[in-house]
Formats: structure tokens, C-alpha cells, sequence
């Protein structure tokens, strides 16, 4: 069988564990890739630092310890090292699935645990920041293989719940984030746009390169409803009953100016855009993030 | 409009209410579903929703328009008039093509089109525009005035003919054709609504009129019987047509039964009547067949009576023909007898008994022949022809006859033919001849030495020049005079015409002694002369080569039917005419009826017949006198040199003809006038006249400018005329036989139905059902079901198409 199948969202929905889960993904990926994206990003050694708490012991320089006696630590430092942080949109929208399957929020934490472990594979630090209608959770970011497993832990423990608030939230990373960083933003965007417009340009002020995975479900994408449904927001409680017959080439119509009017904004202010729907490979969103990170190196 | 079945248009209002109150009450029960995006749908929430109301109302009225449409179609609406079923179709029509050029448009401006869908609309629409713009076409260019149909249940104006042509006699599956055609018209009658007014009329000539009720008019239907003289149908069509003027009803049907044979349907002379009828289509035209396809048949052809006046040893000579049609028996041949008898009524007979007339049964004379027919297949004719002669001492008087075909057959009324002859003493006859001008030929044609001698001579000859002729002879004592190369003539001509115009009858053959200096006699140029000679003598044609000779070309008149059969072979061409008189005939031809029997071959006149008062005088312009050789002149023909045939033909011919024309009132045929010459001097002046009916009484007869006048010729059979006055003994007579065209059961094509009634103008039936189907075409008019039906299937594919696009998933 082969390895592309691991890219395929039912797929992975198969396998529980989210390391294992981020694995399957990102080796399925480099099989597809067929040459290996790493060549630009060989590692060199930087300089020797003295051992202190916490540094990983496989980092010791056993030979600089045999000649001085002294525990030194190798750093390694990539050509184009850069900080990314993976920014999970939490709120209860996040939730939602139509074919019960895997919802947003499960296929956010999938691609986001991929690129965790590609970066985390490559040595550059990264960091995790959860929101719903403020920051939940922050995590520093780390080059460690250990950080992996913090990220990957923290994830997997995450479940979607209360409102949005996109730009108070984002507004908030901004303050928090010290250096110019990879900001890798999952979330479905279903607030108001010129928020997400104004708090994406607060970021990119700083001078964060930032990438949007605007992940919807497969039907607020394809609307596949017939008939008569009672619709209800999860966020805000509002209901509405609608003919999904008659709403549907206006619906399509309207997701489909929303996205392209997001993905306009973000070329025009150098944001990286990936419109994502639950029934689409997992590698589609690894090769926008890989594109990205060789635009920098 | 009417409507067939009102109740089934209120079931089917009712129906449509079915997707309504499926609209209101029914809604579906909405799925609950979380939804994040619904922010989208609460944009676009007016426009969705006001498109699914639209939607939706499109639907439900495409729903409740099928269910109307349908129903309306099952309810069989009709148009009263052709104008407005004609409009009513157009404006059908229209409304679905602005209805599928609106879907077309729909599909053509929606974002996702489907070009074969807008291509097999496109063209959907496109052959519903050309169908309204032929149909309105076909609106103002119809100078119809609006054919009205009226509702089905109206009182009608009706026409009921009945063919009773001796044809309907034909026996089919037991009944006459005229019996199952008065059933089926009695039936029909019974079926029209209260108050019509209703006409039965046979094809005998008889006054139509609307009888006073539908009971009077099955009566007057029972009451018709076959006719042996019918009037054809389009004849009684174009009179009971003018009925219509006078009735009250608006909806009019004529109902034509008939067997359909060709002789009933001949189409008339240009019928002014019959030509309104063919194009007022306001009048419903149901013509019932009641004929057979293929009749079997059996016919006794008329009779050729040699001779209707015999002399008491002379010989009676009749040819026929028996023709048979069809057959069930193709492998075999046929045989059939065939019967004549003589016989003559004696004085005490006929007589009514009992209310019914007695004839005599004595037989003087009978003979049979059996003759053998081919195998016949049906639709195949076979004929073979049958003669008999009767030669016996017979008394003086008039006799009678029959010829028959014995055994059954479907029409026996064409298997039995009457004839009647009269024995009598040899005609008087006075051959008047010019000074050098032999009567030898004359003689040895009409009164042969041979026959005188056996006494079987028709004529008994006296023999005198022109310088004998005078005053002492009279006339009045012979029935035919013959005056031969006459020469300056005095009181020759006043005479003859005297004698002629009192019922004479005289033959005059001009020749050289006319002729003084290269013209004629100034005697033969006076008034009385150019009456009896049919004209003004002018000169003598001559022709020395021999290319002038008699050449008849018309073989009708009874003088020259001898010569029909054989018209082709008779050498005219070797007895030239050398000399011939010349007539100018247009001055002269006005006042008495005149007629060249027969030319010569350079057209000028040979024979020429004229009618004087009661009598005929025969003129021909070169004489049958002449030797074969004359030292002092050239002869003038060579008629009756080498084998003379032709020459004495004609002339035998034309003398039996003139002497005959008494007797030529004995045989005639259904329909006519008996007319029979009777001199008072000889018969009684009253007869009563005994009809082969016997239920039919006798009819007085009275003799009016000397002739016998019966009018009333109705049935095939021997008339007998028995003497009112004492003293007078003999009973008198005629036949009357049947016109062989009256028994012809040739059919007639739907062409010929046509020419009389217009195409597409009348309903054909066969049988009851098929006069109320055609009733019902007729009665509802212009009906739409198909039209409904047309536009619900296409209002069913539009719903249908709407309803995918709208709920497609």
C-alpha cells in the first residue's frame, strides 16, 4: 500500500496517537516529495557553550569533555534558523463536523503536530499558542526533541470550547512575541473579516511572517444540505431555518467571496494563505508551510 | 365550448387543491444542525429565502397547472365554433411557448448552463413558435366564417336519405341492403334529442319536409320502398339541402345511407345547391355504408329484339347476355338456365280479384338454355352471351314475354328481363321511282321475292313511276313511301309533307333526274321541297377517282347499330360515290329537328333524318337506283354492285327503323313515358292499364292527339291495356325492363364521394357504433384533449426539470 494513503484525513483519523498521527503524516509527505526537501537546511556546528540544567545530554561534546574535563555543550546552529509558532484557534466553531468524522479542530492539530514535528526535526524552535476569545495556553518555543513531545502532548489534551475573539486573541500574541517569528495561525476565521484583517496586519507589522490555514469543514465549503434545516451558530446560539435548497448557490457564492476576498488581503500584505477543507490531504498544507520556509532560507 | 364531462373539471379543481394544502400543511419538519457558518447564510438570508418563496410558488403552480390541465383534458372540452377552438389552440399553444421560452431563458442565464439543455430547449421552443405562427397562419387566412358545432345535446335539424336505388335490393347475411339501412336510420332517429326536426327522404324524387315528430318520421322511413328509377344521391341532396332554409334548429346533420354503388353517386352537372352544401361546413354530412365490398351477382343482360313488329310467320330474334360478379367457387365453372316464354293476355284477362290483379298464365311459346360461366373470382365479371328465336303462326296483336335466369341469387330483380313485340300484317309500302330509275335494289332489300312467296315479308310493296303518282293515290294508306331519283315533280312534295307531318314516315334518295343544267329543278328548290329534303339543293359533288364513299362514324341511331359490332370491317371504301347532291343545310336546319346520320368521306351529308310533325323522312343524296353501266350517263355510285352488303344493310335497316317507329313505345324502360300511337279508327280510346304490382289497381287511360300516354312506369314487368268501350277487342300493351345502370353494383371511390361532397367534408360510418363515433367528432367539435394533454406533458417535463434544478443535490 502505498504511503500517500497516511495523507488522506480518514486515515490518519484512524490512528489515536498524535505523534504517531504527525509521523505517519510527514514521512507519507516526503515519500510524495520524492527528494528530500532538507538539502537547504543542513545543520552546522556553531560554537560550545558550558552544560547546564536541562540541556539534553546527547548534546555533550564527549571529546571537548575528555580534553578539558568539562561538560560542553555543541550548538548547532541552522542556516536560516527561524522561530515558528503554531497559533490554534479554540473556540467551539472549531468543533464542528458534518460527517462526524474528523472536525476542523482534529484536522488543525493533525497538520499542526506535522509541522511541529518537521520543525522540530529540523531544529528550529517552535512554540504552541491556543485561543477562543483570549490566549489559553502559550508554550515557548524549542528546538529540543523534547519540545515535540510538550507540543504534541499539549495538543492532544485540547478541546474546543467558547467564543471567538480573533483579534483581541492575535493582539495579544503580537505583545507576547519578542522576535521575528513564524506565526502559523489554524483557525476557520468565521468572525468578522475586518478584525482578522486588522489583527493580521498588527502582526506582520512586527514583522512576524504569518501563515493562515483557514481550515473549514467540507460542508461549510461544498453545502451539501437538501431540504429543510434548522441551523444553529455554536458560538453564538442564534438559529435560523432555512430551505437549503433555495440558500445554497448563495451560500456558495458568499464562502467562497470570503475566501477569495482573504486570500487577496493576504497576498496584498504578504501573508501566506492556505484555504483547507476537511476532505483535503493533509500534504497540501505541509508543502504551503515547506514553500514558505524556503521562500526565507 | 362544451365540455364532455363537467364533473370531472370540478374533481379536478377540487385536485389542485391537493398541492396546496400539501404546500401549507405539509411543510417538512426543518433538521436540526449545528452550523458555524450560518453568519453567511443570515446574509444572504432575504434573497435565499425570497428565492425559495419564488421557487417554491413556481413549483406548486406548475403542480396545480398539471392537475387542471389533466383534468380539464379528461373533462373533453370542445369548441363550439371552428374560429375559437382555432383561437382557443393558438392561444394555448402561445401561452406554453412563452411558458418553455421562459424556461429556455432561465437556463440560459443561470451560472452553471447546461448547453444541451438549452440546445434541446432552445429547440423545444423554437417548434412551438413555428406551430403558432402556422396556426395563425391558418386563422387569418381562412375565410371560414366560423363553423358552428353547437353543444351535444342541442335539438338537431336532421336529413335522413335513404338510397333505394334498385341496388339496395341486394340480400346480405339474409336482409336487403334497403332493410338493414331503415334499420339503422330508425335507430338513429330514436337517438336524436327531443325537438329535432327531422326529414326522411328516399331517392325517389320525392318533396322533402320535416315530418312533426321523430314517431312520424320513423313511419315516413318505414314506409320507403326500392325504386327502379332512383334520382342519384347528389341529385336528392341538392333538393333536401334547400330544406335547411326553413328549419329552426342551428345544428344541422344530413345522414346519407347508402350502398355507395357509382350509378347512385354519379356527380351532377355543376349543382349550384350542391356546391353551397359541399362548402357550408356548418352542416354535419354522415354518410353510412350499408353496401358490400364484394357482391356476388348474377344479371341478365337487356334484350336486342330484332324486330318488335313481326308478320304472323315471321320469326321473333332475341340476343342477351348473362354476367355474373364474384363468386365463392373459383375452381369450377358454372351453369345456369336460362328461360323465355311467350305469351298474350286473352280477352277476359287480366282482371282484379279480391283486390289484387289476375293475370293470365297461358304460355304459348317456352324455351330454356343452359349456358356455362367460367370460374369467377370475386371482383371479376364473366359474361357469355345466350339468344333465342321464336318462329310460330302467331295471331295478330301485341305479344308479351320474359327472359330469366333461374336459381337464386342476392338480387333477383336484374335476373328476369320483359319484352313485348307486336304481330302484324307486311307495312304498307309505295316506291315512287323517276323515269329511269329502277326500284330492283329497293325491292330485293325490304321485300325480298323469297319472303313474299312464304308470306314472312315485312313489307308488301306497290310500285309506281313519278308520271303515275297522282292524285287518286292516296297517301294515308301506307305507313312508308319511297321515292327513288325523282325528276321534276309537281304536288310531290306538299304531299309528302302532309303525309309525313300526320305520322308518315318517307325515304327520298336523290339522283340525276334532280338535276337540269348542271343545277337542280327549280320544283326541287320550293318551300315544300327543302322541308322534305332537309335543305336547299345546291349542286352535284363529283368525284371520278373513287375517294368519295359513304363512312358512318356514329353507330347510335337504329338504323346503323347493325353495323356497331363491325364498324371497323365493312368496306364502305369499295362502293365509291361518284355523284352526290350537295344540301346547304344551315338556313333550312332551324325549323324541324335534322341530323346527318351518316357523311361521306369528304364530310358532306350521305344520310340525313328529319322530324315533320308525326313522321320522318330519311334523305339520301345519292340513289340506289343506278345500273352498274349507262350508255347515255355516268352512274353515280356503285352501292349495289359486287357484293352489295353494306348498301343493302342500310338500306333494310333504315326501313325496318321507319316502319318499327310505332313499336318502339313497346319495350321500354322504368321511368320513361309509354307512349303508343292509337288510331281511333282501329282501338278503343279509353284502356285501363294493368301494372305488373298486382296490389296496384288499375289506372285509367285516355288518348290524347292520338296517343296513349302512361306516365307512371314504376316496376319492372308487362303493362297490359285492356279496352274500356265495347266493341273493340285486343288487349294492348308495353314491358318496361330496368336501366342496366340501375343494377350496377360497381362501387363507388372515396373520389367520386368527394366530388360530391367535398373532401374531408363527411364522416364515413359502418355500423351504429361508428355513426355515434362519428356523432361524437362531429357533435363536440374541435376538441383539445390531445392539445391538453400535449401542454401537461410538457408543463410535467418543465416541473420536473425545475424541481431537479431546484432540489438537486
Amino acid at each position: 500500500m502505498s504511503v500517500e494513503k497516511y495523507l488522506k484525513p480518514e486515515v490518519i483519523n484512524q490512528i489515536k496517537r498524535l505523534d504517531l498521527r504527525a509521523q505517519f503524516v510527514v514521512k507519507g509527505f516526503l515519500h510524495g516529495l520524492h527528494a528530500s526537501p532538507f538539502h537547504g537546511f543542513s545543520v552546522e556546528f556553531s560554537e560550545h557553550r558550558k552544560y547546564s540544567h536541562g540541556d539534553d545530554l546527547k548534546d555533550i561534546d564527549w571529546q571537548v569533555f575528555a580534553k578539558t574535563d568539562k561538560y560542553y555543550v555543541k550548538k548547532f546552529e541552522s542556516e536560516t534558523n527561524i522561530t515558528g509558532y503554531i497559533v490554534m484557534d479554540l473556540s467551539e466553531s472549531m468543533g464542528y463536523t458534518y460527517r462526524q468524522e474528523m472536525n476542523k479542530f482534529d484536522y488543525a492539530i493533525c497538520l499542526a503536530a506535522a509541522l511541529a514535528y518537521l520543525m522540530v526535526s529540523q531544529q528550529d524552535p517552535v512554540g504552541l499558542v491556543t485561543f477562543n476569545d483570549k490566549i489559553r495556553q502559550s508554550m515557548p518555543p524549542k528546538s529540543k526533541r523534547t519540545q515535540l513531545g510538550n507540543v504534541l502532548s499539549l495538543l492532544s489534551n485540547l478541546k474546543p470550547e467558547g467564543t471567538t475573539d480573533f483579534k483581541n486573541s492575535i493582539f495579544q500574541l503580537a505583545a507576547l512575541l519578542r522576535q521575528r517569528s513564524l506565526v502559523m495561525i489554524f483557525s476557520d476565521f468565521l468572525v468578522d473579516e475586518q478584525e482578522t484583517l486588522d489583527a493580521l496586519y498588527r502582526l506582520r507589522h512586527s514583522g512576524h511572517d504569518v501563515i493562515l490555514f483557514h481550515v473549514l469543514d467540507e460542508a461549510e465549503v461544498n453545502f451539501p444540505f437538501s431540504g429543510m434545516y434548522k441551523m444553529k451558530d455554536p458560538e453564538s446560539g442564534e438559529e435560523l431555518k432555512i430551505d437549503a435548497d433555495g440558500f445554497k448557490a448563495d451560500y456558495i457564492q458568499r464562502i467562497t467571496e470570503f475566501r477569495d476576498g482573504l486570500n487577496r488581503n493576504c497576498v496584498q500584505n504578504g501573508i501566506d494563505y492556505v484555504p483547507i477543507d476537511t476532505s483535503m490531504q493533509f500534504d497540501t498544507a505541509l508543502l504551503e508551510y515547506l514553500t514558505s520556509r524556503r521562500a526565507r532560507g | 365550448m362544451s365540455i364532455a364531462h363537467l364533473g370531472l373539471l370540478g374533481i379536478g379543481g377540487l385536485l389542485m387543491a391537493i398541492p396546496v394544502l400539501l404546500h401549507f400543511l405539509m411543510k417538512p419538519k426543518p433538521v436540526h444542525m449545528n452550523f458555524p457558518a450560518m453568519r453567511f447564510l443570515q446574509e444572504k438570508q432575504f434573497s435565499s429565502r425570497s428565492k425559495t418563496r419564488l421557487r417554491h410558488l413556481l413549483l406548486l403552480l406548475l403542480r396545480c397547472l398539471l392537475i387542471l390541465l389533466v383534468a380539464a383534458a379528461l373533462a373533453g372540452p370542445a369548441a363550439a365554433t371552428e374560429d375559437f377552438g382555432n383561437w382557443v389552440t393558438l392561444g394555448a399553444t402561445g401561452l406554453i411557448t412563452l411558458l418553455v421560452g421562459f424556461v429556455t431563458a432561465a437556463a440560459y442565464l443561470s451560472d452553471d448552463r447546461n448547453q444541451l439543455l438549452i440546445s434541446v430547449l432552445s429547440g423545444i421552443t423554437l417548434l412551438l413558435a413555428s406551430f403558432c405562427a402556422w396556426n395563425a397562419w391558418q386563422i387569418f387566412s381562412s375565410s371560414s366564417s366560423g363553423k358552428l358545432i353547437g353543444q351535444s345535446g342541442d335539438p338537431v335539424a336532421a336529413i335522413v336519405l335513404v338510397d333505394n336505388s334498385a341496388t339496395m335490393e341486394y340480400r346480405f347475411q339474409n336482409k336487403t341492403r334497403l332493410e338493414t339501412a331503415k334499420e339503422t336510420a330508425s335507430w338513429l332517429i330514436s337517438q336524436f334529442p327531443s325537438d329535432s326536426q327531422v326529414c326522411v327522404l328516399a331517392a325517389d324524387r320525392d318533396t322533402p319536409f320535416f315530418s312533426v315528430d321523430t314517431a312520424a318520421a320513423d313511419k315516413r322511413l318505414s314506409k320507403i320502398a326500392p325504386t327502379y328509377n332512383a334520382e342519384s344521391i347528389p341529385s336528392a341532396l341538392a333538393r333536401a339541402y334547400k330544406l335547411f332554409e326553413e328549419a329552426e334548429q342551428e345544428r344541422r346533420e344530413i345522414y346519407i345511407f347508402s350502398d355507395l354503388t357509382s350509378k347512385s353517386w354519379a356527380a351532377e352537372e355543376s349543382d349550384v345547391a350542391l356546391k353551397r352544401l359541399a362548402k357550408d361546413d356548418t352542416i354535419g354530412l354522415f354518410v353510412i355504408d350499408v353496401g358490400v365490398e364484394q357482391p356476388i351477382n348474377t344479371t341478365l343482360d337487356p334484350l336486342e329484339i330484332a324486330d318488335a313488329v313481326i308478320s304472323s310467320n315471321g320469326q321473333l330474334s332475341i340476343e342477351t347476355g348473362v354476367a355474373q360478379t364474384g363468386g365463392t367457387d373459383t375452381s369450377s365453372k358454372s351453369q345456369l338456365s336460362v328461360r323465355m316464354k311467350v305469351f298474350q293476355q286473352d280477352e277476359t284477362k287480366p282482371v282484379v280479384r279480391d283486390g289484387e290483379t289476375v293475370f293470365s298464365d297461358a304460355v304459348e311459346g317456352e324455351k330454356s338454355k343452359t349456358v356455362t360461366l367460367p370460374p369467377t373470382a370475386l371482383g371479376e365479371t364473366n359474361s357469355v352471351a345466350v339468344d333465342f328465336s321464336f318462329s310460330d303462326s302467331l295471331a295478330e296483336g301485341i305479344w308479351q314475354g320474359e327472359v330469366e335466369v333461374l336459381g337464386a341469387d342476392a338480387m333477383p330483380i336484374d335476373n328476369k328481363r320483359y319484352f313485348t313485340f307486336e304481330v302484324s300484317p307486311p307495312n304498307q309500302v309505295l316506291v315512287i321511282h323517276g323515269d329511269d330509275a329502277s326500284p330492283g335494289n329497293l325491292i330485293s332489300c325490304i321485300a325480298p321475292q323469297e319472303l313474299q312467296e312464304r308470306g314472312k315479308s315485312r313489307f308488301d310493296c306497290t310500285v309506281v313511276s313519278q308520271s303515275e303518282f297522282d292524285d287518286a293515290t292516296k297517301l294515308s294508306q301506307f305507313s312508308l313511301v319511297y321515292v327513288l331519283d325523282p325528276g321534276p315533280v309537281g304536288e310531290l312534295w306538299g304531299k309528302l309533307k302532309q303525309f309525313v307531318e300526320s305520322g308518315g314516315n318517307a325515304v327520298i334518295y336523290l339522283g340525276h333526274n334532280a338535276l337540269r343544267r348542271g343545277a337542280p329543278h327549280r320544283s326541287f328548290l320550293t318551300q315544300d321541297a327543302m322541308d322534305m329534303l332537309c335543305g336547299k339543293l345546291l349542286f352535284p359533288f363529283r368525284s371520278v377517282d373513287g375517294d368519295v364513299f359513304l363512312s358512318p362514324d356514329k353507330f347510335d341511331h337504329p338504323a346503323l347499330r347493325t353495323f356497331r359490332g363491325v364498324a371497323s370491317n365493312v368496306p364502305w371504301s369499295k362502293h365509291p360515290v361518284y355523284y352526290h347532291w350537295g344540301i346547304e343545310r344551315e338556313e333550312s336546319w332551324t325549323g324541324f329537328p335534322t341530323e346527318v346520320l351518316v357523311p361521306f368521306s369528304n364530310r358532306e351529308p350521305a344520310l340525313i333524318e328529319r322530324k315533320i310533325g308525326a313522321g320522318t323522312v330519311m334523305v339520301m343524296t345519292t340513289p340506289i337506283s343506278e345500273p352498274a353501266n349507262s350508255p347515255d350517263r355516268e352512274i353515280w355510285n356503285e352501292l349495289f354492285l359486287g357484293l352489295p352488303w353494306p348498301a343493302f344493310s342500310l338500306t333494310l335497316e333504315m326501313s325496318k327503323h321507319l316502319a318499327d317507329s310505332g313499336a318502339r313505345s313497346l319495350n321500354v324502360l322504368v321511368g320513361e313515358n309509354a307512349v303508343l300511337q292509337n288510331d281511333l279508327a282501329v282501338y278503343s280510346e279509353n284502356y285501363r292499364v294493368f301494372s305488373p304490382v298486382a296490389e296496384k289497381p288499375p289506372t285509367p287511360l285516355t288518348t290524347v292527339n292520338g296517343q296513349l300516354n302512361y306516365k307512371f312506369v314504376d316496376a319492372p314487368g308487362n303493362y297490359y291495356l285492356k279496352p274500356l268501350q265495347e266493341g273493340f277487342s285486343g288487349n294492348r300493351g308495353f314491358c318496361a325492363n330496368i336501366d342496366r345502370r340501375q343494377t350496377d353494383l360497381t362501387r363507388a371511390g372515396q373520389s367520386e364521394l368527394d366530388i360530391v361532397l367535398g373532401e374531408g367534408r363527411y364522416l364515413l360510418a359502418r355500423d351504429k357504433n361508428e355513426i355515434e363515433f362519428q356523432q361524437g367528432t362531429s357533435r363536440r367539435g374541435q376538441e383539445f384533449f390531445p392539445l391538453l394533454m400535449l401542454i401537461a406533458l410538457i408543463v410535467m417535463a418543465v416541473e420536473h426539470l425545475l424541481a431537479n434544478r431546484f432540489y438537486k443535490s
